[in-house]
């Protein structure tokens, strides 16, 4: 029997339309820590860890499919990918892709884009053998991934070569990279996937990019180093996590103006916003915690200790 | 046939050698050193927030170059042992008092890294100061198998050297001033 999970996110994974209705589900926040190498879950009821997963290694980045209730998480010192049985609660299987895999998103067809973050190219891989049966070239050191609901298009941050890489997961061809500011790392695809949110490192910039258009039509300064982004399910509001300062900065998604900021743990990264946009989580990497933020007020309600090294955040939600 | 085929293949480690020297690797370190020092935050911060001061109190650098101004400041800082870290300014919060800046090139020299934030900031404590020195690096050589001089454990090592000598001399500066 198979459960269904429904999806929200920080990074890697748009939201999908089955839950938008968050009473209805008991939603977990997932958080990697990359020098435990732990992916734990929060219950968003209680804002509690419920759960660690042993990763074995030093895990960067991971995604969520849902239908398949199991989580991919990319291992770069060890050029793997441990696949996560979210419902047994297990590594169920590790794949030994090669190189330095880093960003992760899956085409929800059973296929996995993988960046290879010392290569500059995505593989494709089979997401029940871990088969490698293709690669694509893209820009230097690709980051972040990005992708559609249906998995036709997957949106990569190449952080050394300033764009982001548009690539049509059909044809396996990019369409297009899209100039934005230096050292872009992290992505987020508002849920009606029309606008693309990119945080440029070294710029300190917020690139939104129209996805119709493949074009930038706004940009708009942040913080220092801005390296997590996300957009609510309601697109009305972007957050953004500025290592530098310690905050995450509220952006008005409609406007790109600042509207806030909350000052959070040291050194934030991920953040992922539950579906119903009434919390978000932020992973402070240096201080080895999860924030967790009141949307409406815009203040930090709880700090959760977590293991060290966090550094993404996804949410998803099931039914109760 | 069969030698085309090994230069395509020795093409091919090339590029990627070359992509993962630009690269910052993927797993970041951390270092966190803290100091007390006998000296007012006001009096600590003031030191601390002026971007050429280093010369002045940390005992391994020997010269300093700064450019430009607000955001756009950046120094270069010459170590007596002969590199050079160039650092770019990116915020000081005169509230929080925390300074912070980043590293924009790589010399092995200098440090064992690829790439360093750092963030210094001053607290008021039992009468006097506490300053903490934070950074978030990358080893010099980002590929997965690093040299023993390249990899994590040296990058740490030689940074927390770099901002332990600092703090003292931070320390030395302020309190001989009494």
């Amino acid at each position: 029997m198979r459960r269904r999970l429904a999806i929200a996110s920080a990074i890697a994974i748009s939201v999908a339309a089955t839950c938008s209705h968050g009473a209805a589900y008991a939603q977990s926040v997932y958080v990697l820590s990359q020098d435990d190498g732990i992916l734990s879950t929060i219950d968003a009821k209680t804002d509690e860890i419920t759960d660690k997963i042993s990763l074995d290694g030093k895990p960067a980045a991971f995604t969520i499919d849902a239908a398949n209730e199991k989580a991919y998480v990319t291992l770069p010192d060890s050029g793997e990918i441990a696949v996560i049985d979210l419902h047994r609660r297990v590594v169920s299987a590790r794949f030994k892709i090669g190189g330095q895999p880093f960003g992760i998103a899956s085409d929800r067809h059973d296929r996995l884009f993988v960046g290879d973050w010392g290569a500059n190219r995505i593989s494709i891989v089979n997401a029940d053998t871990g088969i490698v049966e293709n690669s694509l070239a893209v820009g230097r050191s690709p980051a972040h991934l990005a992708t559609t609901r249906d998995g036709d298009r997957v949106y990569v941050a190449d952080r050394e070569s300033n764009n982001v890489a548009v690539i049509d997961t059909s044809a396996l061809s990019v369409l297009k990279e899209v100039a934005v500011g230096r050292a872009p790392f992290a992505l987020a695809l508002s849920a009606d996937e029309q606008q693309l949110a990119v945080a440029n490192v070294q710029a300190a910039t917020l690139s939104i990019i129209d996805t119709r258009s493949l074009s930038v039509v706004a940009s708009s300064p942040t913080r220092a180093m801005p390296y997590g982004v996300a957009i609510t399910n309601d697109n009305s509001e972007i957050l953004v996590a500025n290592q530098h300062g310690g905050s995450v900065s509220i952006y008005d998604a409609r406007s790109h103006l600042e509207q806030g900021e909350i000052k959070v743990g040291r050194y934030p990264e991920g953040v992922g916003t539950l579906a119903d946009g009434s919390k978000a989580y932020v992973a402070n990497w240096f201080s080895a915690s999860v924030s967790v933020l009141d949307l409406k007020s815009k203040t930090e309600i709880k700090r959760i200790a977590c293991p060290e090294g966090p550094r993404m955040v996804l949410v998803a939600g099931q039914p109760d | 046939m069969l030698l085309r085929l090994r230069a395509a293949l020795l093409i091919i480690g090339i590029a990627s050698c070359s992509g993962a020297t630009f690269a910052h690797g993927p797993t970041p370190q951390k270092v966190d050193e803290k100091i007390t020092i006998a000296a007012q935050p006001d009096e600590v911060w003031k030191v601390v927030k002026d971007f050429a001061s280093i010369a002045s109190w940390h005992p391994a650098v020997s010269k300093i170059k700064v450019e430009g101004s607000g955001n756009e400041t950046t120094r270069t800082v010459t170590l007596k042992s002969g590199g050079e870290l160039v650092d770019s300014l990116d915020a000081v919060d005169d509230k929080a008092m925390e300074l912070n800046y980043r590293l924009q090139n790589e010399d092995f020299a200098a440090l064992p890294v690829s790439s360093y934030s750092m963030a210094i900031t001053v607290q008021p404590a039992d009468g006097g100061s506490q300053v903490e020195w934070i950074s978030r690096l990358y080893r010099f050589d980002t590929g997965n198998e690093p040299p023993e001089d390249k990899n994590d454990d040296a990058a740490v090592k030689a940074t927390t050297e770099f901002i332990k000598a600092g703090l003292n001399g931070l320390k030395t500066k302020l309190e001989s001033k009494k």
